[in-house]
């Protein structure tokens, strides 16, 4: 048994790995920062990879009797994830291989209707996550995930709105570096902002907010809703974890009459946090002269270099990192790209 | 010795030992072993005394026992404690890598 | 005598390999922390061999350890570890000069002074892996004091001469025979390399004939069930034993009366005679074979 890495700019290794795949109907997934194979005497007998500290990609042919192929591949990915300096490691993967997880030492955090179940290597950490929020008591406590790329009035309006109608209100910032502008711009720019009400608490969302972006799908079939999955998903993990340790009894969302992306993820979340007693307030977007106020409307005035129109659709936080040097790079960034985020 | 990023060694396999040290602000150890009834505590007691030893006093310690041997937990602690700290200072010649 | 008829490696990275590798008989046992050692475990190998021979006592077994190349980020350490551990032996790889030797024998003295042992405590081994060593073998072999034995690397040498490894082994044939050569005009011990097949026996069983017939004393092993093969292929016959135990008791008589000149059977018996009768007898004894004398 050897491991070799896959050298995804070789044709010849991507096409060996590629062909592993197909085997079992699943694809080879773009999104990884490494791949590495399990040989058994020259033959490809098992593959996995990460992106960032999150495991995917992973398959194992089963007909390789004898030898701890799975063991030995979730090991030695932990093992480099260790060495690139990561004090977890996480892994979603399709329920027929939790046993595996579960031998290799992860613990179970949730799963998405029996499609997905997410694990984590450090048996403590959404432990020490949640000893890293302090509870507020409080009559009604309220919570809202924003990622804020960047944060617009219509953010602030839906925490203000929180605000007044709650005596507590958490607001967790996507801690995923994949948006635009870096999480920790993100999240100052939040702090900041909700500064000025008394009962307001920023968070960070850490590994426990999942997004969209980094979840694997290579195990899922065509069929299956990847958005929904994600969502059920990362609905469960607040909804077991972390409003039980806040108290959380509702969380505030912005209405979705444009995105049917983002207007599923609403209709989910209404549909899976109930179980977990958490009501969902769909509160209507803020307008500035008939138009909805959106952080991707923000990112296209940036793009037309109309930066001093932004005034209106910001909070002071945002406009004044617009206007500094530092935000030369993300400008920058965002002239290039199209994407949605 | 500091203890400056997370760091693992060893194995789940059979007879060995996966000890994973995380940075921390005083001293926690957790222990999961195939045979805790019977060696719990002994395998606490090694692993303080080697914290100890190494002159290590902030760390989570997170010990995966599948059977190992004390002479293998020590020396799968103190290859993460070393990892951990990103140090090569090894003395061997005071009875021990510390 | 010491017999080395076959000297297995120990994954140095594996604990269920290295607590208990004495129970499958082999003559000497090599902790390996060199090639079968991934770069990122090299510490951590070290670090279990060097617990592991400094709690467990694997006698009868000889513990040899092969360390890493000198010329590599991790040799010096490896040495600063295991002269403290004690092996029996030290082994150093890819060995081309006298001097490499000379220079492992220079560090393990100052260690050995600094760790308060015996000088001389710890043995050396060669092992020759490409076309310069072994040209230079017979300058290798008589380069220390310490010095007990070479071995061949067999794939890195057909590596370095542009070839690989066939079934009939010729391709060896020039180097094991340099290398016995080497080793029998200093007198030490001949080690031949690892056979990689080990689902392979009838393979195995050509080869080691044909390496007890070129003359060496044994084999590297990987894999427990070669242990038993070997020691079967090497075992004296009854033939062999007789002579053996003959010009023993030649010797004891001559002994016996103070002769300067020992003759068995009307014939002169001189040291490699008697060299090969003593391992006769060891081997014999070692398979469990009664031998009085």
């Amino acid at each position: 048994m050897e491991i070799r890495e896959i050298y995804l700019n070789l044709k010849r290794d991507v096409q060996k790995v590629s062909d592993f795949y197909a085997r079992f109907n699943l694809r080879l997934e773009g999104d990884v920062d490494y791949l590495i194979a399990v040989y058994e005497n020259d033959v490809i007998a098992g593959v996995g990879g990460c992106a960032g500290n999150v495991i995917k990609g992973v398959a194992v042919d089963e007909s390789f009797r004898g030898a701890n192929l799975f063991g030995t591949l979730i090991s030695e990915l932990v093992s480099r994830n260790t060495a690139c300096g990561y004090g977890n490691t996480f892994a979603f993967t399709g329920p027929c291989n939790d046993k595996y997880f579960l031998a290799s030492g992860f613990r179970k955090l949730e799963d998405s209707s029996g499609k997905v179940s997410l694990f984590e290597k450090d048996k403590k950490g959404i432990d020490k996550y949640l000893s890293s929020l302090k509870p507020v008591p409080g009559e009604r406590v309220a919570a809202m995930v924003v990622n804020a790329n960047p944060m617009t009035r219509g953010h602030e309006y839906l925490v203000r709105t929180a605000s007044e109608e709650n005596s507590v209100v958490h607001v967790f910032v996507v801690s995923e570096d994949r948006s635009l502008f870096a999480a920790d711009v993100r999240y100052q720019i939040v702090a900041q902002t909700c500064a000025q009400f008394d009962n307001v608490y920023v968070h960070h969302g850490a590994e426990y907010m999942v997004s969209g972006m980094t979840f694997p799908t290579y195990f899922l079939k065509d069929s299956d809703d990847i958005n929904q999955i994600y969502t059920i998903l990362d609905a469960r993990i607040f909804g077991h974890y972390i409003a039980p340790h806040l108290g959380i009894t509702h969380r505030y969302v912005g209405e979705e009459p444009l995105d049917p992306v983002t207007a599923a993820y609403n209709r989910t979340l209404q549909q899976v946090l109930p179980e977990f007693d958490v009501e969902v307030c769909v509160i209507a977007r803020k307008k500035y002269r008939d138009e909805v106020i959106s952080a991707s409307r923000v990112r296209q005035y940036i793009r037309e270099g109309r930066i001093e129109e932004l005034e209106a659709f910001v909070p002071q936080a945002t406009y004044d990192f617009l206007s500094s040097d530092d935000a030369a790079e993300v400008i920058a960034k965002v002239r290039q790209s199209d994407s949605r985020h | 010795m500091e203890i400056i990023k997370t760091a693992t060694a060893g194995s789940l396999e059979s007879s060995d030992v996966l000890v994973t040290v995380h940075k921390a602000d005083d001293l926690e150890i957790e222990i999961d072993s195939t045979v805790m009834a019977q060696f719990g505590r002994q395998i606490k007691n090694l692993v303080e005394a080697t914290l100890e030893q190494m002159g290590v006093s902030a760390a989570r310690v997170v010990v995966e026992d599948k059977g190992a041997l004390d002479f293998i937990l020590k020396a799968r602690l103190e290859a993460a404690l070393f990892r951990a700290a990103e140090s090569t200072d090894y003395s061997w010649n005071r009875g021990g890598a510390s | 005598m010491k017999l080395r008829r076959t000297m297995m490696y120990v994954t140095g990275n594996n604990a269920a390999n290295v607590k208990d590798p004495q129970i499958y008989g082999a003559d000497s046992l090599m902790f390996d922390l060199e090639d079968s050692i991934a770069v990122a475990n090299k510490d951590a190998a070290r670090l279990l061999v060097y617990h592991t021979l400094s709690t467990i006592d694997f006698s009868p077994c000889e513990t040899v350890v092969r360390i890493n190349g000198l010329d590599t980020p991790y040799g010096h350490e490896d040495l600063r570890a295991m002269v403290k551990a004690r092996p029996d032996v030290i082994r150093l790889p890819k060995t081309e000069t006298a001097d490499d030797i000379k220079e492992v024998e220079r560090i393990v003295s100052e260690l050995e002074s600094e760790y308060g042992y015996e000088q001389g405590t710890i043995k050396l081994m060669a092992a020759i892996e490409s076309a310069k060593g072994v040209l230079n073998a017979r300058d290798i072999c008589v380069a220390s004091d310490r010095l007990i034995g070479c071995a061949i690397g067999g794939e890195d040498f057909v590596t370095d001469i542009k070839t690989t490894r066939y079934a009939d082994g010729v391709e060896l044939l020039f180097a094991r025979q340099m290398i016995i050569v080497a080793c029998r005009a200093a007198g030490i011990y001949a080690l031949d390399t690892v056979y990689a097949d080990i689902n392979n026996e009838e393979g195995f069983r050509a080869e080691v004939e044909h390496i007890k017939q070129l003359g060496f004393d044994g084999k590297s092993i990987i894999h427990p069930r070669q242990v038993r093969i070997v020691h079967e292929i090497f075992a004296p016959s009854e033939q062999d034993i007789d002579h053996a135990v003959r010009v023993l008791e030649g010797v004891r008589r001559a002994r016996e009366k103070g002769l300067g000149v020992i003759t068995v059977d009307g014939k002169m018996v001189d040291g490699p005679i008697i060299d090969r009768a003593a391992r006769v007898v060891a081997m014999a004894e070692a398979s469990g074979i009664k031998v009085e004398g």
